[in-house]
């Protein structure tokens, strides 16, 4: 099973760490936010939706995580490039040390499926 | 990824109907924060248009009201429906003048059948008709106040607008350990 079945069939597994993941690449980065999304397909998750990454930019956004500017596009309406603030920085430290603590007792705990058989 | 957008008439107002249809939904949502919103959306959706076409590019947002549903869930807090509470309202509104036309055509119908060539009086929902249907006039005039249709659909707009958002939140009162 590849992520993008995994994605389809529990959305809330990726939502819990999309902020991460947006977070990281915007401070590798600074994104608008379809150059962001093909980022993150580009990145390995072919099947992620612009739906679900747009608002996540918005709340990272009013939250203070994100700052923004605007930069006039030849090709259309001006874009909207995002880059993690401080706070965002902060946000994405402890975000990672949970993931890496998580994956740690994930891995512990779930032998994988070579071993079960 | 700068390329030019070309978009046929329909798919101009495919577009356009979805941006709509979005912004009706975001009713809810601060005026400021949803002009940008918008303003964004329609800038990404140029963008993945331009990359993988129309119908992928709307497919990747998905139904108006899923898109803006995950945009709404992120809001602080919930907040009045005015658009939606308009329309409703409007709706109301036109449905009970419609009524009223109905129950007039009805009323000089009947004069008309009669042969009846005095005016008749009646009332409906709190609206008093005056109906004449004679060889010489043809008229009907309205009077009084409508109380319940109106108070109806005021109730309506307030209800489907969910105006009690729009109250000042009681804070809980703040308990100070000893």
């Amino acid at each position: 099973m590849d992520v993008v079945e995994v994605v389809e069939r529990d959305p809330q597994l990726l939502k819990g760490v999309l902020p991460m993941l947006v977070l990281t690449l915007l401070d590798q980065e600074e994104s608008y936010g379809y150059e962001l999304v093909t980022r993150l397909q580009a990145g390995g998750l072919d099947g992620i939706a612009t739906g679900t990454v747009y608002p996540v930019l918005t709340r990272l956004e009013r939250e203070g995580r994100l700052s923004s500017r605007l930069v006039p596009s030849a090709a259309g309406p001006a874009r909207k490039y995002y880059r993690p603030t401080p706070a965002g920085l902060s946000l994405l430290a402890d975000a990672r040390r949970a993931w890496t603590a998580l994956a740690d007792v994930v891995d512990r705990l779930v032998p994988l499926t070579e071993e079960l058989r | 990824m700068s390329r030019t957008l070309s978009l046929s008439l329909v798919e101009r107002w495919r577009r356009s109907w979805y941006l709509q249809s979005v912004e009706l939904w975001l009713d809810p949502m601060p005026r400021r924060r949803r002009r940008a919103v918008l303003s964004e959306l329609r800038a990404n959706l140029d963008e993945a248009t331009a990359d993988v076409g129309l119908d992928a590019a709307i497919a990747g947002l998905g139904a108006p009201r899923q898109l803006v549903g995950r945009y709404l869930d992120t809001e602080p807090q919930p907040r009045p429906r005015w658009n939606h509470g308009a329309a409703a309202a409007a709706l109301v509104l036109g449905g009970w003048l419609y009524a009223t036309l109905f129950y007039t055509l009805g009323m000089l119908d009947a004069l008309d059948s009669t042969g009846t060539a005095s005016p008749a009086r009646g009332s409906f929902l709190g609206t008093h008709v005056v109906a004449i249907s004679n060889p010489s006039e043809l008229s009907a005039a309205f009077s009084g106040v409508p109380w319940w249709p109106l108070l109806v659909t005021v109730l309506v707009f307030l209800l489907v607008g969910r105006a009690w958002h729009a109250l000042p939140r009681r804070t809980e009162p703040q308990v100070s350990a000893p």
